[in-house]
């Protein structure tokens, strides 16, 4: 090798990225090639020097408290969306729906494969501004303790009277499914949810001229949910069944293309399914046609 | 160690990556959160992770390619980052290659100008430095990482450096003649 060709291996041979023989060829060219050898030897300082100072940089101590406290003790959400929608059937229902109401629960981890334009993909990136604090839902309910302060200041009567709760997310549910009638023309609704988990707000938001719904959950403290309701609908006697853990799966392609549906089960005029994007779980339900 | 000590043990691997690739606290404060999130919710539903620092930087990249990087609509460097290019770029560069560099004295850089000469690469270029330079993941790790071919990694890695290394040798020579 002469000085020109060994320099351009200069890098990968520094990085360790080099196959066995041109690490050879490399080395004993810099073992005769003084010049070349003050070369690689300038590149190794400055790769000290940046990882160096890159090195002296520590996260805050904040952090680590900041991001304990946003995961202690937060409960496996899918299971326990799962376990209400699947198999107590709680489902809310009102009949004659032209809207599929698709529930997104848990988290989109990587979907590098998905297209940026996918509509999921762009409902994602807007769930990431609600986490992060950066959208605020344009419909805003207040918050359950403020509902029951006024409750027991009109009536006397304690908070933690039996079903007031339920009878509070059921108002909840229908005025944000008033709300996203009112923007949308569509009749939603909304299913019922298990204990600890409050819709907060909605927003019907504009992606790639569709409205497409929103709903914000609450689980404790932890913006959790999405709702996307659209029109779509799926063949599901088309599908494929194989038994999963015992249970019956039915496996097909999703509504956007991208995705995997797992699993599906009839509830009244509903489908509850629950399919996957990558590695990815999405709760949705779709109306019958 | 728990699972969650476990991811915890690499907060100053991302954090330092973090605050290099969008050069202001609050938003790396932002990014390192929500790796972290992602990968505790990701870890709810799943099994064993092989390389945690290497999975954890991959969604450290992903969430600032999609979230945080200036212009999602710039095209991206890749399309015109191929190999052939790659080699030819090289030569090049060898034949033009600067003379002054011997004079440079690198040891003596501050590291405020490190620092600078990093902030002001392309933001391509920076996440390929940080990757192999300051983590020391292979070029396979780092393709994986930013969904690149090696190829175009290792066009990345050898741009990124000889800039730097412009860079450098002038701050360096800067230095010198304050010195004297
Ligand atoms: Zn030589
Ligand atoms: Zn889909």
């Amino acid at each position: 090798m002469n000085c020109n060709k060994v320099r351009r291996y200069f890098y990968a041979f520094l990085d360790g990225e080099l196959d066995v023989e041109k690490n050879i060829e490399v080395l004993s060219h810099l073992n005769m090639c003084h010049a070349c050898g003050i070369r690689i030897e300038k590149e190794r300082v400055i790769q000290k020097r940046v990882k160096e100072t890159v090195c002296k940089v520590t996260a805050p101590a904040s952090l680590e408290q900041k991001i304990l406290k946003s995961v202690k003790g937060k409960p496996k959400v899918f299971d326990l969306w799962f376990k209400h929608f699947l198999f107590r059937n709680k489902v809310a229902l009102l009949s004659g729906l032209a809207a599929a109401l698709l529930l997104v629960v848990g988290y989109f981890v990587l979907h590098t494969k998905l297209k940026k334009e996918d509509i999921l993909y762009l409902t994602e990136s807007r769930y990431h501004d609600y986490l992060m604090k950066r959208h605020e839902p344009d419909l805003h309910l207040p918050d359950a303790e403020s509902v029951m302060g006024r409750f027991y200041s009109q009536t006397g009567l304690a908070a933690t009277l039996p079903g007031i709760e339920e009878n509070l997310q059921l108002q909840r549910s229908k005025v944000v499914a008033e709300y996203l009638r009112q923007q949308t023309n569509m009749r939603i609704s909304l299913p019922g949810v298990g204990e600890g988990v409050q819709i907060v707000g909605a927003s019907v938001l504009k992606i790639k001229n569709m409205s497409i719904p929103v709903v914000y959950y609450l689980f404790d403290n932890t913006p959790i949910t999405v709702a996307i309701v659209c029109n779509t609908n799926v063949d599901f006697k088309k599908m494929k069944e194989t038994m999963v853990d015992k249970m019956l799966v039915h496996t097909g392609t999703g509504y956007c293309g991208a995705c995997q549906i797992v699993g599906w089960k009839e509830a009244g005029n509903q489908y509850v399914m629950i399919s996957t994007l990558k590695s990815d779980k999405l709760l949705k339900i779709i109306t019958k046609v | 160690m728990s699972q969650k000590d476990s991811l915890l043990v690499h907060i100053d691997a991302l954090y330092r990556s973090a605050l290099y690739l969008v050069k202001n606290e609050h938003n790396a404060d932002d990014l390192v959160q929500e790796t972290y999130f992602k990968a505790f919710k990701f870890l709810e539903n799943s099994k064993e992770i092989g390389n945690v620092k290497a999975w954890l930087f991959k969604i450290l990249m992903n969430t600032f390619i999609n979230q945080y990087r200036k212009d999602k609509r710039e095209p991206s460097l890749a399309d015109f980052d191929t190999i052939e290019s790659f080699h030819e770029s090289i030569s090049e560069e060898i034949s033009a290659s600067s003379i002054t560099e011997n004079e440079a004295e690198f040891k003596e850089l501050l590291d405020a100008d490190v620092k600078k000469a990093l902030e002001d690469l392309p933001e391509d270029f920076r996440m390929v430095i940080l990757l192999s330079i300051v983590e020391g993941f292979s070029y396979k790790e780092i393709s994986e990482m930013i969904n690149c071919p090696i190829g175009t990694v290792m066009s990345r890695i050898y741009r990124g450096r000889k800039i730097l290394k412009e860079k450098l040798t002038r701050y360096a020579k800067k230095q010198g003649y304050e010195r004297e």
